[in-house]
């Protein structure tokens, strides 16, 4: 654990001493991917001045973006930060480096997360506020908060890793629309962006197993009761399973095949 | 002096799918998961290639192993295998004891491995000693402490004014050496050389080849693989040459009978306009005892090109053109050269030893005398 | 004749699987669909207040994320057929040859602008089948289509080229700065995501700068029929364009000229 935290602090480091010219362009591209989450804030806040609803819209949106946000991050890095390193042909010398293929894919994807927090650090801040919010209403309801906040992002790191195993076992060397699927599917059926009553009865009942569902509710202060968390953490346990049984299976198929070598 | 095995191979044997016409790019459009999917649907209906057929080899500790062979002889997927990256599809192998198939990630530890295009994995826009930095903090993260630090390191590879570039300035011969400076940092019981020698000019190949026999071989004492195309490259630094083609190796050399081959005799190679048996029998008459045979043709019949195995200071190049317009040989060129492995071949069998190995080569390299 | 050839020689290279080029496609259609179901999801929660500002609210927003998707297209062509050829060595051989860089520029447009055109038909009837698009045109505005399609290729030409010369100029090979700026201005203030009339008066200025405004309004215009000034609106389009061209080209020109002095475009060589 101490051998991938220090190699994703590491690689991090690295990233740095290479933006460091390119601090601009990283500023520029956080301000474009926040672009579509500006967007439904504005059209919220809109909504709410001519309906003259006090923040009701703004602060339904909010949440849901937070969610999106910080789960989605979860979702997308592991194979973008794999697909990433295989692009820039730098996989080869971290392959051939004393770390096992899983140890590296953990440091890339704890290094990609890392980074996530400071793409995403106006939303990690907003995260805050709500569980300080959380913490002056009830001390139980911010326990809550903080178990289903970290239970959702490991279920979507597991989902993540789902997905980067059928990349590595289908050699799928650029996107995976498995990740895109996944994501869009979550936050439609589970009501982060708009009132699940728009939605057909069928649809609604997987939002039970959408993390994106549970994070967006006991943020905006909906108590979760006791079924919900043991389905919460069933699925979760779940989808570490089917995690773990992907990317060991992706990782053999890659080492079986030896096609995820760019230049060696 | 009973050197320990440090590596075994048994029988081992690879084969790649040949490329499908839909095979998924890099650089063309985001469709590539369509593509991956028809593939992998299609996988059974797939031809293979056999890169790796039966190969068995041993090293011992502190050996310098050379593997010779033309491009495609599967040198790259051997080195491949044993550095962990790549497991085999059949036969079995082990390195200080690590199997290849079970204990791949472990085997990482004890195998450093150069690639051929190690250069294109550095960070091009970090300087030569961040990136030296990056590799020497990933090892001490696995417990494998430094052996020698940044500076030492571009002082035995002659690099240490360009301590501070960036890796893109470097020319390629500079990135080449540089990429050996991974098993100087650190310190692997084997180390796998794939090609180290390319694209080096003649100092720079003496150079690196002082800092393996020297530095790796005897201070560092580590046993080395050398891969390469070329003989002449690794002849003198390996005790040992393996030859390998086609996924197979074809004979195992040992490098002092060569160099004693080498030492005995020299080669004239020439191409002359003619008849084949009325040539041949002037050759013989000309060089007596000596060793004369057919390289190739060129027209059948009419240019052909003779290589005669003559030994040292036998003749003098003036004595020899003499003596061909005497015998009125028409030649096209004459060239008087060191001998080559063919060479080396071609002596075993006319003398009768390795008929084989030797039928094995020619088989394999598919040189025939029509 | 012979850049015709030699574009040509490019355009068959990047054509000359049509799976490949299928296969691209159809994912991109599927992101952008994908994509823009959520926002038209969100649209729905707030149905009531937008069809008082916008008469069949559906249609408007389809047209404008159309007309989006199409333009930011042609506009990103060229800084990412950059990236590609640099970043992947292309142009350490293309560079090499006794060729001008024109040929590879030329073919990339040329492509983009084939595939803009397929990706146009695949969404108009995607979003006509998934979402109830219904468009409305009398014939005569389709000469009038014409026009802004040509004067929007001309402007989205012109401000990708000046995209591509920050490639070189600024030396921005991980992203331009000037592209994710104007992405995110664009964006919020078309008028493709968020109706014009929504945005208040003053930051609603910024967006009579932008040529995307200007467009995405005279489709609307022409598809929907809804109120503008025409001509108005297509003389200042005329004048954003052809000055977005003559720039582009005078930055290209002299981007080209600075890559050459100093071989800013060749990664290991």
């Amino acid at each position: 654990m101490i051998k991938i935290i220090r190699t994703s602090l590491l690689l991090i480091r690295i990233d740095f001493l290479i933006q460091r010219k390119y601090k601009l362009e990283l500023i520029t591209s956080i301000l474009s991917k926040m672009s579509i989450y500006i967007i439904f804030l504005l059209l919220a806040i809109f909504t709410d001045y001519y309906t003259g609803m006090k923040f009701f819209y703004s602060k339904f949106i909010l949440t849901g973006i937070v969610v999106d946000s910080i789960l989605s991050s979860a979702l997308y890095t592991p194979s973008l930060v794999f697909i990433q390193e295989y692009k820039t042909g730098r996989l080869d010398l971290k392959m051939i480096l004393p770390l096992s293929i899983k140890e590296l894919i953990y440091a890339l994807t704890l290094k990609g997360m890392l980074w996530s927090v400071v793409e995403n650090s106006i939303f990690i801040v907003c995260w805050f506020y709500f569980l300080i919010y959380t913490l002056e209403k009830n001390v139980v309801l911010s326990l809550h908060f903080i178990i289903v906040t970290i239970l959702a992002l490991y279920s979507c790191l597991e989902l993540g890793f789902l997905c980067l195993g059928i990349t590595l076992s289908l050699e799928i060397r650029g996107f995976n629309p498995m990740v895109l699927l996944i994501r869009t599917f979550f936050v439609i059926v589970s009501g982060i962006y708009f009132p699940l009553e728009i939605l057909p009865t069928y649809l609604r009942v997987f939002s039970l197993i959408s993390p994106y569902y549970y994070l967006a509710n006991i943020i905006r202060g909906i108590k979760m009761n006791v079924s919900h968390l043991m389905i919460m953490i069933i699925t979760a346990i779940l989808y570490a399973i089917i995690g773990s049984f992907s990317l060991n299976t992706g990782i053999k198929n890659m080492i079986r095949k030896g096609l995820w070598q760019r230049w060696l | 002096m009973i050197r320990r095995k440090v590596i075994e191979v048994y029988n081992i044997s690879k084969k790649f799918r040949k490329s499908p016409k839909l095979e998924p790019s890099v650089i063309l459009g985001r469709g590539h998961w369509i593509v991956a999917l028809i593939n992998a649907i299609k996988e059974k209906n797939y031809e293979y290639v056999t890169v790796l057929n039966k190969v068995s080899l041993t090293a011992h500790e502190n050996e310098i192993l050379g593997i010779v062979g033309p491009n495609g002889a599967g040198k790259t997927t051997l080195f491949k295998i044993l550095s962990g990256m790549l497991f085999p599809d059949e036969g079995y192998g082990n390195i200080l004891g690590l199997d290849l198939v079970k204990d791949f990630q472990e085997i990482k530890r004890v195998v450093n491995i150069i690639g051929t295009c190690e250069w294109l994995t550095f960070y091009e826009d970090l300087s030569v000693k961040e990136n030296l930095e990056f590799i020497q903090k990933i090892y001490t993260f696995s417990g494998i402490k430094p052996i020698r630090d940044v500076d030492s390191v571009l002082e035995i590879l002659n690099l240490k004014e360009r301590i501070s570039e960036k890796v893109r300035k470097l020319s390629s011969g500079m990135r080449q050496k540089l990429a050996l400076a991974k098993c100087l940092i650190i310190y692997t019981p084997v180390i796998l050389l794939d090609e180290p020698f390319r694209g080096l000019d003649i100092l720079s190949v003496k150079e690196l080849k002082e800092i393996i026999k020297n530095t790796l071989s005897k201070e560092d004492n580590e046993t080395i693989l050398i891969s390469s195309h070329k003989l002449s490259y690794i002849e003198d630094l390996c005790e040992r040459i393996l030859i390998m083609n086609k996924g197979r190796i074809i004979s195992s050399i040992s490098v002092e009978k060569i160099k004693e081959f080498s030492k005995k005799f020299m080669v004239v190679e020439l191409e002359v306009y003619g008849i084949y048996s009325e040539i041949l029998n002037k050759l013989k008459k000309i060089f007596g005892q000596s060793i004369v045979y057919v390289f190739s043709f060129k027209y059948p019949y009419t240019r052909i090109v003779f290589r005669v195995l003559l030994a040292r200071k036998e003749y003098s190049i003036s004595e020899l053109l003499d003596k061909l317009s005497k015998y009125n040989i028409r030649y096209l060129y004459i060239e008087v050269e060191d001998p080559v492995l063919e060479d080396y071949f071609t002596y075993l069998i006319k003398t009768g030893i390795g008929e084989e190995e030797y039928e094995d080569y020619r088989e394999s390299f598919s040189l025939s005398e029509n | 004749m012979r850049i015709i050839e030699r574009v040509l020689v490019f355009l068959k290279i990047d054509f000359q699987n049509w799976i490949y080029t299928l296969s691209s496609l159809v994912t991109i259609c599927i992101e952008v669909l994908i994509d823009n179901i959520i926002f038209l999801l969100i649209l729905l929660s707030y149905k009531n207040v937008l069809s008082m500002y916008i008469e069949n609210y559906t249609n408007y927003v389809l047209i404008g994320l159309l007309v989006y998707d199409i333009l930011m297209t042609i506009e990103k062509a060229l800084y990412s057929a950059l990236q590609r050829g640099y970043w992947n060595c292309i142009f350490d051989a293309i560079l090499f040859a006794p060729n001008s860089f024109l040929p590879y520029v030329i073919s990339h447009l040329i492509e983009n602008l084939l595939l803009s055109t397929i990706r146009a038909i695949i969404l108009v009837l995607s979003f006509f089948l998934l979402f109830g698009l219904t468009l409305k045109f009398k014939v005569i505005d389709l000469v009038l289509a014409f026009l802004v399609t040509i004067l929007s290729i001309i402007a989205m030409v012109g401000l990708g080229l000046i995209e591509a010369s920050t490639f070189i100029l600024t030396n921005s090979k991980r992203g331009s700065p000037l592209s994710h700026l104007l992405d995110f201005v664009i964006k919020i203030l078309s008028g493709a995501y968020i109706p014009l009339q929504l945005i208040p008066a003053y930051i609603r200025l910024v967006s009579y700068f932008l040529p995307h405004t200007y467009i995405i309004e005279l489709y609307r215009y022409i598809f929907l029929g809804t109120s503008i000034n025409v001509n108005l609106f297509l003389q200042v389009l005329t004048v954003q364009s052809l000055t977005l061209i003559i720039l582009g080209y005078m930055l290209f020109k002299l981007a080209l000229r600075r890559a050459r002095e100093n071989a800013s475009l060749l990664l290991w060589i």
